[in-house]
């Protein structure tokens, strides 16, 4: 396992930039998700990092070596793809076995780590099956054990959990995490679900049409995106126009105060966000940041319920208790804690 | 049970392949053979006799359509794999336009473009000879190995070959362990279409190969204009003996494959 | 036992070969009776031939010629003069004839064709193009067999032979009859059989043009309707075809509903053979007037069928060889050529037991062993005598009478 560093990595095709002038850092032994809609760039990256695809310009470290010119096959970083999981003319065993038979590793020896490997991925004893005979979140996990035995460099993973139903998902979801804490192999995998990737990541990269947006803890997505567009791909649509002028933030509907350690923007135009889930519903008589909304739709989701509210000609979106009612019309008050508002550039 | 109605289904198909030769054979073995009789009244194996004197030269051009068809599949697969698979697998400019003229040589009749191609063979040498004729049959095989073989490749896709590569497999090893094996079933079908194709070709040969090379069409085809229908069969039989093989080998290859059938999506 | 027929078998294969060695010294003191281009003497063509392959290509769908062929040219051509032939079976002959006109086009000077066996149709567009070697045909020593007087045998279908074909075999039409169906006499001339058709509806068919056989059997109703051949012979005349043909088509029109089905199809040739073969009609038509007997016993036809010629007449013609501008081996070419108007062969091709064909060579020009034993041939029953054949042949218009004949018969019967 190594560290990964891309260098101003960039990927043209003809007059597409599929990738520009991307800069990341992965430790020795994270685990990142490389996270956006398709067509982002992401799995453009991931093949770069391979080798399958040579990027047009820019550079790519392991352990802080360039490895820019070492074949696919020599650099030890291991895909495994969403779809054509298994090789369909082998068996489970050969399937595995196959990274250490390129080695030249001995039959016996293969065989062993092949034993233990299906041990780690919870199949036992599958190694005489056919790769067709098993279910997909069977091959899922068969792929996984064929690229972990060879013990990649970076381990680089392509939506890995796209093709399975809900329950398999969070099955898989716990067994890389598992495998890869044991092992700490450093690995990358790439995911258009924001939700898998807070859950899985230690850092998650976000990319928007082939630029880095923000490369960030999972919670920074939510209390710190850097703007308007990283927090709408994180269900954040609450904004309101305002200028901040130290610790207050004069809006149309009225002052706001902030905590100035939290936030990041300069003096003069700003957006005022707060996360639906951190809207105050239920003022208490005296609490500041109390601002004037009008219900639009209330939606029941069960654990709680939406509330679609306009504010000063903003569309926003709050949660309150799943027994909560309001009537569509009404005007309501809601606090926005100073702690809770952050702050995006305009535009 | 389901082993009994696989029995069945085996015996139908070896019956419905074997019925329309079935009449040949008897008329191959008949001396006369007239209407209303059911079977022959006279039996005869002297079709037999004559398919086997030098002067049928029924074996000569078994042996020479034997050789060409060998030599023009194994260069079908050499010119026709990688064309496919960059047909398949890659976005170039023209490519539509090399689609287009790879279809050429099945739409146009054989006989405009062989008439074409023959005085250019002249001007190059090539006819009259083995290599000439083996040129001539790749003219409508090679179609059919590329349109064949690009199905394959496209429904095979890149994925395991990449797997392969970041696993640490070279090139080499890409091929042998993961290409070849992947795409062979395809492979053997889109090989036996080419070889009965230039096992069947008669009028590319005649110009081309001009008399000195002798295969079996130019033997069987006269006899179809002939009125000596027991030798026609005796020669057609030995004709059809390889197409029979090829279709009994390639059905049972598309039963173990289904894979393969995505090969004729494109046909 | 055993010795003496050893001592036989030796003996015969020691007379054979010494009288093989004879035919060859004979062949050699034979001379050239005219220039051929690019030798001075026979002796030169034989020398040039020697140990060489001729390419003959031959439409191959008879097994029976092929064999017989290989036997009686092929093998005694190799024994005489070491040729080695090399039958190249071929369907249709006007495959070759564009063969060598691609070569022509392309230039090429050396083809691989040496002979071909051609009909009329073909020889013209090679004589026209100027793509034939020659003039040869009347300066082979052989030649002197041929009577070059005959007007079948100057002219091919019309066209002048002027020393480019030589001739092999004759041919000459004949009606194939059952007579389980039809009776002992057949409908001899064309009101007897419109007569016949109209009281045994069904059995009677022609096949369709452009089969040469078809073609042959409508050329006799406009020798019939003009009451001769005469009028067809010269150039052809608009106004002399539109003089008799109407009446050719009123007999073929009126004919029509009393056809095999109907009339509203005509079979090709060789499923009117089978038809024959198989009993559903009474008649068939053939040029090779041996022909019904070679399929009684190859058990084709039935042993009922027989062969007839119509009271006036019937068209008579010749097979021909030919050799291209670019044959690699005209040499070799000629000898074979030669051989196949020699006695020795002549002997083979009239031979009803062997290939049962007609000669183009009158008897009379060979030794008298030749025509003592052309009277000692058994005959089949099925087959005409040669006098007979001979007492009613008619000669071929030229190919441009035919082609509008055709055309007539297309638009004016099959269409109508």
């Amino acid at each position: 396992m190594s560290s990964v560093v891309l260098r101003d990595l960039t990927r043209r095709f003809g007059s597409v930039t599929a990738v520009d002038r991307l800069n990341l850092e992965i430790e020795s032994g994270e685990l990142v998700a490389f996270l956006g809609p398709s067509g982002c760039g992401k799995t453009t990256t991931l093949r770069m990092i391979t080798g399958l695809l040579l990027p047009t310009s820019g550079d790519i470290l392991f352990d802080n070596k360039s490895i820019i010119t070492v074949p696919t096959e020599k650099r030890g970083a291991v895909m495994v793809f969403q779809k054509h999981l298994l090789f369909p003319t082998m068996s489970v065993g050969q399937n595995v076995g196959f990274g250490l038979k390129m080695q030249g590793i001995a039959k016996q020896e293969i065989e062993r780590r092949v034993d233990e490997m299906l041990e780690l991925v919870k199949l036992p004893g599958f190694a005489k099956r056919r790769a067709h005979e098993l279910s997909g979140g069977q091959q899922q996990r068969v792929a996984l054990a064929r690229a972990l035995v060879v013990r990649p460099t970076v381990l680089l993973l392509d939506e890995p959990l796209a093709n399975l139903d809900a329950n398999l998902r969070l099955e898989m979801r716990e067994l890389i995490r598992s495998i890869q804490r044991e092992l700490g192999i450093t690995t990358v995998f790439v995911t258009h679900d924001q939700e898998e990737a807070v859950m899985l990541a230690d850092r998650i990269a976000l990319m928007f049409d082939g630029v880095l947006q923000q490369y960030d803890v999972p919670h920074s997505f939510y209390q710190r995106p850097k703007t308007v567009r990283v927090a709408h791909f994180f269900r954040n649509d609450n904004l309101l126009a305002g200028v901040r002028r130290g610790e207050v933030i004069e809006t149309a509907v009225g002052q706001l105060r902030i905590d100035p350690t939290h936030v990041t923007q300069p003096d003069g135009k700003v957006l005022v966000s707060v996360r639906p889930e951190d809207v105050q519903l239920t003022p208490k008589l005296g609490d500041s940041n109390c601002i004037e909304a009008k219900v639009l739709l209330q939606v029941y989701m069960g654990t709680h319920t939406q509330i679609q509210l306009d504010v000063a000609g903003h569309t926003w979106l709050v949660h309150g208790p799943a027994e909560w009612h309001v009537n569509v019309g009404e005007m309501i008050t809601l606090q926005l804690p100073q702690a809770r508002i952050w702050l995006l550039p305009t535009a | 049970m389901k082993k009994a109605l696989r029995w069945v289904i085996l015996i139908g198909i070896v019956i419905v392949s074997i019925a329309p030769i079935l009449p040949q054979f008897i008329w191959s073995f008949s001396h006369r053979w007239l209407f209303p009789a059911l079977l022959p009244t006279t039996w005869s194996t002297e079709p037999w006799e004559y398919v086997m004197t030098p002067s049928s030269r029924v074996g000569e051009g078994f042996a020479n359509s034997l050789a060409i068809a060998v030599v023009v599949s194994i260069f079908s697969i050499l010119v026709g794999l990688p064309a496919a698979r960059a047909l398949a697998l890659h976005d170039f400019r023209g490519k539509s336009a090399v689609e287009w003229l790879l279809m050429v040589p099945i739409i146009v009749p054989g006989i405009v473009a062989t008439m074409g191609i023959h005085q250019v063979f002249i001007r190059l040498n090539l006819t009259d000879t083995f290599i000439g004729v083996c040129l001539v049959h790749l003219i409508p095989c090679i179609p059919y190995m590329v349109l064949v073989m690009s199905s394959v490749f496209a429904n095979y896709g890149t994925d395991l070959e990449d797997t392969a590569r970041t696993l640490g497999a070279g090139p080499l090893n890409v091929l042998r362990y993961v290409t070849l094996p992947g795409i062979l079933p395809g492979l053997l079908v889109a090989t036996m279409f080419t070889f009965l194709i230039s096992w069947g070709q008669y009028i590319t040969t005649v110009l081309i190969g001009g008399g000195v090379i002798i295969t079996l069409p130019m033997v069987l085809f006269p006899f179809i204009s002939g009125t000596n229908y027991a030798t026609a069969a005796a020669v057609s039989l030995i004709f059809v003996a390889p197409a029979v093989l090829v279709l009994f080998f390639t059905s049972r290859q598309l039963g173990r494959e289904s894979s393969v059938m995505g090969g004729f999506g494109r046909l | 036992m055993f010795g003496v027929k050893r001592t036989f078998f030796i003996l015969l294969v020691i007379m054979m070969t010494v009288l093989g060695a004879v035919a060859a010294q004979d062949a050699s003191e034979d001379e050239l009776l005219g220039a051929v281009p690019g030798y001075e003497t026979w002796a030169d063509v034989l020398a040039a031939a020697q140990g060489t392959t001729v390419n003959w290509h031959m439409w191959g769908g008879s097994d029976k010629i092929n064999t017989d062929v290989d036997r009686d040219i092929g093998a005694r051509v190799l024994e005489l003069y070491g040729i080695t032939l090399n039958r190249v079976p071929v369907v249709d002959t006007a495959d070759v004839v564009n063969k060598i006109l691609d070569e022509s086009a392309a230039g090429d000077t050396t083809g691989t064709v040496d002979l071909i066996w051609i009909n009329g149709e073909n020889f013209r567009t090679l004589a026209q193009a100027e793509l034939l070697y020659g003039p040869w045909s009347e300066s082979i020593p052989n030649a002197q067999f041929v009577n070059w007087e005959d007007p079948a045998l100057a002219y091919d279908f019309g066209f002048p032979v002027n020393g480019y074909e030589s001739p092999w075999g004759h041919a000459q039409f004949v009606i194939e009859y059952n007579t389980a169906l039809v009776g002992e006499e057949p409908p001899r001339t064309f009101e007897a059989l419109a007569e016949w058709a109209a009281a045994n509806p069904g059995l009677f068919t022609y096949p369709a043009i452009p089969d040469f056989v078809g073609s042959v059997f409508v050329r006799h109703l406009f020798y019939w309707a003009a009451g001769g051949p005469e009028p067809f012979l010269g150039d052809f005349d608009q106004a002399v075809f539109d003089q008799y043909a109407p009446m050719v088509w009123e007999y073929l029109n009126a004919l029509e509903p009393n056809l095999w089905r109907a009339g509203e199809t005509y079979p090709e040739a060789s499923v009117l053979t089978d038809l024959l073969a198989n009993q559903e009609v009474a008649f068939n038509m053939d040029y090779n007037p041996g022909r019904a007997a070679s399929n009684i016993l190859e058990g084709i036809y039935p042993e009922t069928v027989r062969t007839f010629v119509f009271d006036t007449g019937t068209i008579s013609n010749n097979n021909f060889v030919t050799i291209p501008f670019n044959a690699p081996n005209a040499a070799g070419a000629m000898v074979v050529a030669n051989f196949m108007l020699s006695e020795e062969y002549q002997l083979n091709l009239t031979d009803p037991t062997n290939w049962g064909w007609l000669s183009p060579i009158s008897p009379a020009v060979y030794s008298q062993e030749f025509q003592d034993a052309v009277a000692a041939f058994e005959r089949h029953p099925a087959t005409l005598a040669s006098e007979e054949l001979a007492a009613h042949t008619l000669p071929e218009p030229p190919s441009t009478w035919v082609t509008a004949m055709e055309q007539g018969w297309i638009e004016n019967v099959l269409q109508k």
